[in-house]
């Protein structure tokens, strides 16, 4: 008896243990007990594409029907707009619970709450910066001044939440089984925090910290000459904005006429331009002059990175009270960020000046900081982050008037050993409060939806955070381009007198005698054009206005405008533009860089082989490919990996001096800068080697990095056979939980940085759009597609559909009015 | 009837089998709303472990009643969503490429069938014991 006790004992530790062991989760490993039993993870959704559905909710005011087209994308039709957000709320949910979960937790600072020990650090970074605690500050001022708007979330919310509590084995997502956790209900909070975790993707700009660091390490002449106050223009950059208009009129004010006229005549300096390793985006439009329809054509593509599933959720949202629009919204927010409607379209690019954040070196005292003649007692907030299988971490977080001291922490940027101490963060997004001109993007975007006109889109872009450029066309042949978002006016000092042209771009002194703010650019008097005489508009992230703009919005972080001037000539090229051409536009794999760069190397290449210069035939072989490149970065190609690596090296080798300056991984000069000295300053003292005795100028530079090109080219790919251009430059499109199995497959794709089509392996052209204002009601007027699918199931038809139609540069009809029989995939009827 | 008279006159491995699997479908069942059901396929194999004489073939008993019993459910799952489409995915995520059915079979094995074992030797070594505590 006493053998079978013992026995016994061993059989219930090793039950007891077994079981143990397969409720625990071990990294990306889930609890297998839970994960692999019948009602676990096999409960998979059965339907690859949508099915008709029915559903009732005593919330709703009317009937809603959703109709799927083929593509998977939902068209809503309500009777009211609050239906209309509970729609959105649903289908948000049912296609995207986890993404959305990903991103409130994310701006909350609570990834580590699922994801465990390895998002602590993530979560501490958008603490300090402080999304929670203004999100909350908005969630009340809504509540309580806007509560119409404040309602809509509530029935976005609501539609969330009808998902959420209905949820069962078959419809809870993969994502929710693999992490072995459930979903929480969603609130307008929710919503609200979102928009700072996407306007901090957009305009979170550290580079006034670079820029101190430069101003420090490189000598004064050095700065000024390769980061100089000014942009070049054209031909290098041409600004966006080329005839500027305000609002309360065709021309600007007599004041600002005349600050104009006063800041040309001081305009003594080069021109030189910026810097922009940031997101590129394109837009333009051509009015009816320039268009085969006689109308204006409208094309957007922002290039963000890729996930999967999508950013981007797209949909046709219309209710009785005036909504009809098409577009994409994000899934954590119920409106249209990008469209068109029956009577405007619009599509943003973001700004890339440097104007959004400033830095303030602080004078701590203990528990107190001194501003304005006096000690002050820093805020403060104790940040608790809970940790899955992990101990729970606090940390405090500490405030001036200007905002979170970053260096507390050293996580927002480690600036241990820069030199920079006790440095406090200001951001517009957080520094404007709820019922300013522009905090509001939810009010904003829901009031573009509905626009009609110029006018009512200014109604609703005023009040964006984000700086974005927004170009529209409308129904009566109007186009435009607007500058938006709150650019701080300072002052020297918080008695001084508000200049705009200060700047701001270095960290200033926190006692309050360095540069405050004092007021925004007024909305009227931003950079804005009108039917320009040119009959079209463009932007892609550069230089938004020239010198003469009274204003600061940035400088040194725009992008490189080789976008900007390549569409610009393809705009210039005809006057009968289609949407068939646009869209071959937005895949343009054109390289204007190489285009000004190349033929000075292949001029110095031969004028070295004139002098009897001689090269091995592994260079000559690839300078024999350079000779007849086109400059399209196209997949098959060899030549646009020659050229990539050899660009870069060429930027390395004349760059090479800012190691001695102790400044190598800080921001290197603007592309045009090296153009300029490249096409008219051949014997810059930047070309010579700074490792060698000899003095050297730019043929050999240029020819000295084809050879570490092709020795690198050859050391890493082998063979010249190998070189194939989509053989190392594939789109991949992973899922945010970071597993292959749920990610696109790795496809070799066209296109580059610097071109129109602009694909970096894990970013670009988030989504494409191109509009016909002239009928604007029917499907062939707009086609638009994104890198993904609007299912978040994998194993839905729609996860990764038009996916495959982007690679091969399709685009989906947008189906306005009514969809024909053979694109209608199901339909969904919500009743009171 | 003692306990005792009742051990010797029912242990058939298809009485603790059956025993198995009619217990473990009705367990898995509370799946639905619960998600650590599963654990009560320790109690489904305790079942018929209890009722087998032999531990290696109460173990046998348990060890296949919750396999059985969990392949109706993925047999009955397959026919309301794609299963196995989806067990190829499943196995990406564990190195095993294009290999669902190693997954489906591991999960059936490993999982169900290992608790299962573990919960009828522990009915056996039980019923044992109460059956000599008669003596």
């Amino acid at each position: 008896m006493k053998g079978t006790i013992i026995k016994e004992i061993v059989a219930a530790a090793g039950a007891i243990g077994f079981i143990v062991l397969l409720t625990m989760s071990f990294g990306i490993i889930p609890a297998l007990g839970n994960f692999l039993n019948p009602f676990g993870v096999w409960t998979v959704p059965g339907n690859a594409t949508y099915q008709d559905m029915t559903l009732t909710d005593s919330r709703l005011n009317g009937t809603v029907t959703i109709q799927f087209d083929t593509f998977g994308i939902p068209h809503i039709h309500a009777t009211t707009d609050h239906d209309l957000f509970f729609a959105v709320g649903y289908l948000h949910a049912s296609n995207r619970l986890f993404e959305m979960d990903v991103f409130r937790r994310a701006a909350s600072g609570r990834l580590a709450e699922i994801f465990g020990e390895g998002y602590v650090n993530a979560d501490k970074y958008f603490r300090i910066l402080g999304f929670n605690r203004h999100a909350e500050l908005g969630e009340a001022y809504m509540k309580a001044n806007e509560t119409v708007f404040y309602n809509l979330l509530e029935a976005y919310a609501n539609g969330v939440n009808k998902f959420i509590d209905a949820i069962t084995p078959w419809t809870m997502p993969l994502e929710y089984k693999l992490l072995g956790i459930t979903p929480v209900r969603w609130t307008p909070y929710d919503t609200i925090v979102f928009k700072y975790l996407q306007a901090w993707d957009l305009s979170g700009d550290l580079s006034d910290l670079d820029t101190t660091l430069l101003q420090e390490k490189l000598p004064e002449e050095v700065y000024e000459e390769l980061y100089p106050d000014n942009e070049l223009g054209e031909p290098f950059v041409p600004p966006i904005i080329q005839e500027y208009r305000t609002l309360e009129g065709s021309e600007a004010s007599p004041l600002v006429q005349s600050v104009i006229a006063l800041k040309a005549l001081d305009e003594s300096r080069p021109h030189i331009f910026g810097n922009a390793n940031g997101i590129g985006s394109n837009n333009w439009a051509v009015n009816g002059s320039k268009s085969e329809t006689g109308t204006p054509l409208l094309a957007g593509d922002p290039h963000l990175g890729y996930q999967q599933p999508s950013l981007w959720y797209e949909v046709q949202m219309i209710s009785d009270e005036g909504y009809n629009c098409t577009g994409v919204t994000f899934p954590a927010a119920p409106v249209i960020l990008i469209g068109h409607n029956d009577h405007i379209a619009w599509s943003l690019t973001n700004i890339g000046g440097d104007a959004h954040v400033d830095f303030y070196e602080e004078t701590l005292n203990g528990t107190h900081y001194y501003f304005d003649g006096t000690w002050r007692p820093l805020k403060t907030y104790n940040e608790i982050i809970n940790v899955k299988g992990g101990a729970s971490e606090s940390f405090l977080v500490r405030e001036t008037v200007h905002g979170p001291l970053i260096t507390d922490h050293n996580i927002v940027r480690n600036l241990v050993g820069t030199g920079l101490v006790n440095i406090s963060l200001k951001w517009t997004s957080t520094h404007v409060a709820m019922g300013d001109n522009y905090s509001n993007e939810f009010k904003g975007l829901y009031l573009m939806n509905k626009a009609t006109d110029f006018a009512s889109f200014n109604d609703g872009i005023r009040w964006f955070g984000a700086m974005q450029n927004a170009a529209y066309a409308d129904e009566t042949g109007n186009i435009a381009m607007t500058v938006t978002g709150p650019f701080p006016i300072r002052k020297q000092g918080v008695a001084g007198i508000p200049d705009g042209t200060l700047k701001g771009n270095v960290v200033q002194n926190g006692t309050g005698n360095g540069e405050e703010w004092a007021s925004f650019i007024p909305f009227n008097l931003l950079p804005r054009e009108i039917n320009p005489s040119r009959c079209w508009v463009s932007s892609s992230n550069q230089l938004s206005i020239n010198g003469s703009y009274p204003y600061y919005i940035g400088q040194n972080t725009f992008d490189d405008a080789y976008r900007a001037r390549r569409i610009q000539a393809l705009l210039e090229s005809k006057d009968n533009h289609t949407l068939e051409d646009f869209r071959a536009y937005q895949s343009d794999n054109y390289d204007f860089s190489a285009s000004q760069f190349l033929p000075i190397l292949i001029n110095a290449w031969n004028d070295s082989i004139a002098q009897g210069q001689t090269y091995n035939q592994p260079v000559k072989e690839a300078m024999n490919l350079l000779y007849g490149w086109n400059y399209l970065f196209n997949k098959t190609y060899i030549a646009p990996t020659i050229y990539e690596q050899w660009f870069a090296t060429f930027q390395s080798n004349t760059w090479d001096e800012f190691t001695a300056f102790d400044a190598g991984s800080l921001r290197k000069p603007m592309v045009t800068v090296l153009e300029n000295l490249t096409k008219f300053q051949p014997n810059s003292k930047w070309f010579d080697r700074n490792s060698t005795a000899t003095v050297e100028y730019l043929n050999y530079t240029m020819l000295w990095s084809l050879n570490d090109t092709v020795t690198w080219l050859q050391s890493n790919y082998g063979a010249i056979a190998n070189w194939v251009w989509g053989n190392h430059h594939q789109i991949f499109v992973e899922h945010i939980t970071g597993l292959a199995v749920l990610s696109s497959p790795r496809i070799p794709i066209d296109g580059g940085s610097n071109l129109i089509n602009n694909q970096w392996e894990t970013g670009g052209p988030s989504w494409r759009m191109v509009v016909d204002l002239g009928t604007p009601t029917t499907s062939d007027s707009s086609a638009v597609v994104y890198p993904g699918g609007e299912s978040g199931n994998p194993m839905s038809a729609h996860y990764l559909d038009l996916f495959y139609l982007y690679i091969n540069y399709e685009y989906h009809p947008v189906y306005r009015s009514t969809i024909p029989s053979t694109a209608l995939e199901a339909t969904w009827v919500f009743t009171p | 009837m003692s306990l005792k008279e009742f051990m010797k006159g029912k242990q058939s491995f298809l009485v603790g089998f059956v025993a198995t699997l009619a217990a473990a479908v009705l367990f898995e069942l509370l799946g639905l709303v619960w998600e650590y059901a599963w654990i009560l396929m320790v109690v489904a194999g305790f079942l018929g472990g209890f009722l087998i004489k032999k531990a290696g073939i109460g173990f046998l008993a348990g060890f296949l009643g919750v396999i059985v019993a969990w392949l109706i459910y993925f047999l009955a799952f397959s026919f309301l969503g794609p299963v196995w489409a989806f067990a190829d995915v499943l196995a990406g995520l564990f190195g095993l490429e294009g290999m669902g059915i190693v997954v489906v079979i591991l999960a059936l094995v490993l999982i169900g069938g290992l608790i299962g074992g573990l919960g009828a030797l522990n009915g056996h070594f039980i019923g044992s014991l109460l059956s000599k505590s008669e003596n």
